[in-house]
């Protein structure tokens, strides 16, 4: 990706090589330091320097599979810091994450393509459109809600008390 | 039960509402696309993320063991609610070793039946311990949610010390009135032959020495020693203790002791405990082999405590000191309230051997060296002491390093049978 965008002459290459090789290298001693957080933010430096490869012009078709690969990377990430505790783990544990990680990086994939095939339809503004998106929106704040409900319920417990 | 957001919570939601801000912001679906799997991944924990139930059952199969010894723990861990899996960690005390590594076991809870772990547990110190607690920590099916609980109820394990059994021992000086297997000075009824006296009215015809009869002319009869039983009292001292957890004064004092104890009341003693140091505590004399485990269940707690309410040897009750008991001291002569103690039972008129641990092996830690001058004179208020003990005629024998229990006693056997040759 960043290749394709270097060859373009949008942005300064180095830059963008650095910024990954900078995430890369958090994941690293992220893994060495057992440190989640590490991870999390080595993933996300990274995500942010492809992200910009595709907002000034990347090729879109390689978003879904790209975000597919860095939640494997996180997950593996993850995955070797918490087994840095040592302990006894059973194979049921490590064919679970397996398991997990492979199922999940499918739907997140297929989901990301869905997302580029809606994009891709040839929609124009209108009234429907708009319904659709307010729609949309009061759905994304009813699950926001209801993932946030203990949360929520517990705070409005506190100020009850 | 805490519940923690772990860091793949935290830094997911990051990386989807800067994604989907960025995409917004630049009009750009693809950037959206890149953090869908992040967002699939959120939401789907976060619908299925519930707080779980745990339970733990634990039992062991011995309460009580050896040093060097292997208990098995049994835990029984179930689980209500899904979870992706479980850590249970079980606390210990430092003495204890477990045989999985990190004391630690990550496992798929079954939703039906409990999940029965075994520990092999090796305790490598005596002492009386608690142990069985688990501190059980589980995330949720996509691991967003960590929570963790301690739980279960501590059970009991008592662990023995280990001993070499001692084939001799020092005899007592004086003898009671129960039958054991010492041979008394006194004559009486006994297996042991001790002189021929002439015959007495009362005297039993089978006790006649008919050689020694019909040489002299006088009825002579055979005089036999009786056989009587000693006490003995293991003094400990614990004011102070020198060393690491698993080798120390009082490790060595207490695995003494119990040697002593078993050895003697195996020849039929009473053997009783005091135990002086901060804390004054103290066993009353028996026998038998089920006073050994009161010695020994006595002497696991032994201690360290820094207590400023001194109690002195003069409030031990008598019947912990009876007359004519052997007092058998084991300490380091680091502190003096011990030597002053030692020195009242001795002018008491009980015999009293002092059997000195000498502390220097356990001074030496690795990247540090001692200070010789300060070594010195810590030397030479220890020999001080060791002086006036042995000035008023206490018997003492130091206890090095790399020398076992039954030479120290044969070092005492001999000092005694020198002092006694000495006097006579």
């Amino acid at each position: 990706m960043a290749d394709t965008a270097l060859s373009s002459g949008h942005l300064p290459g180095a830059l963008l090589l650095g910024i990954e090789g900078a995430g890369l290298a958090a994941v690293l001693l992220a893994m060495v330091a057992a440190r989640a957080v590490w991870v999390v933010v080595g993933v996300g430096t990274v995500a942010a320097a492809e992200g910009t490869v595709l907002a000034l012009g990347g090729p879109a078709v390689l978003a879904p599979i790209l975000g597919m690969l860095l939640l494997a990377g996180a997950e593996l990430a993850l995955w070797s810091v918490e087994r840095a505790r040592p302990a006894q783990e059973s194979a049921a544990v490590a064919g679970f994450r397996a398991v997990r990680l492979l199922a999940l990086a499918l739907v997140g994939g297929g989901v990301g393509v869905l997302v580029l095939a809606v994009a891709d339809l040839p929609v124009t503004g209108g009234f429907d459109l708009t319904a659709l998106g307010v729609l949309a929106t009061i759905a994304i704040l009813a699950t926001l809600l209801w993932l946030g409900r203990d949360a929520l319920g517990a705070s409005l417990r506190r100020h009850a008390s | 039960m805490t519940r923690r957001p772990s860091a793949r919570l935290a830094g997911y939601a990051a990386i989807v509402a800067l994604g989907a801000y960025a995409a917004v912001a630049l009009d750009r679906v693809a950037v959206l696309a890149l953090v869908v799997p992040f967002a699939v991944w959120l939401t789907l924990g976060l619908a299925t993320a519930a707080p779980p139930e745990f339970r733990v059952k634990a039992r062991l199969d011995h309460d009580r063991v050896g040093e060097g010894g292997d208990v098995h723990l049994e835990t029984e861990i179930s689980c209500q609610g899904r979870v992706a899996w479980l850590e249970a960690e079980l606390e210990l005390p430092r003495e204890i070793a477990c045989d999985v590594l990190g004391a630690r076991r990550r496992i798929r809870p079954g939703h039906e039946s409990p999940a029965l772990l075994e520990w092999t547990l090796r305790p490598k110190r005596w002492g009386a311990y608690r142990c069985g607690r688990i501190r059980v920590r589980a995330q949720d099916r996509l691991g967003l949610l960590v929570y963790s609980e301690r739980l279960g109820e501590p059970v009991q394990l008592r662990v023995f010390p280990a001993f070499d059994h001692l084939r001799r021992l020092v005899p007592p000086a004086k003898t009671q009135l129960y039958a054991g297997n010492r041979i008394a000075r006194r004559h009486g009824e006994g297996i042991e032959f001790a002189s021929i006296r002439e015959f007495v009215a009362g005297d039993r015809v089978r006790r006649v020495n008919w050689r020694a009869t019909a040489r002299s002319g006088t009825p002579l009869v055979n005089d036999f020693h009786l056989e009587r039983n000693a006490d003995l009292i293991l003094f400990v001292d614990s004011f102070v203790d020198l060393g690491g957890d698993e080798d120390s004064v009082l490790t060595l004092a207490v695995r003494a002791a119990v040697a002593l104890a078993d050895g003697y009341l195996g020849e039929r003693d009473r053997v009783g405990v005091l135990g002086f140091g901060g804390v004054l505590r103290w066993l009353l004399p028996g026998m038998g082999p089920r006073h050994f485990y009161r010695v020994a269940e006595a002497l696991l707690d032994t201690q360290v405590v820094t207590s400023y309410a001194w109690r002195a040897i003069d409030v031990v009750p008598r019947r912990v000191l009876p007359p004519a008991a052997t007092i058998v001291a084991l300490t380091p002569l680091l502190d003096p309230r011990s030597l002053g103690a030692l020195l009242d039972l001795h002018h008491r008129g009980f015999e009293v051997l002092v059997v000195e641990l000498a502390p220097g092996r356990f001074l030496q830690q690795p990247g540090r060296r001692p200070d010789h001058l300060a070594l010195r004179l810590w030397e030479l208020v220890r020999a001080a002491r060791r002086r006036s003990l042995q000035r008023a005629g206490v018997i003492v024998v130091e206890w090095p390093d790399g020398i076992s229990l039954e030479t120290v006693l044969a070092q005492i056997r001999e000092y005694r049978r020198f002092a006694h040759r000495s006097a006579a």
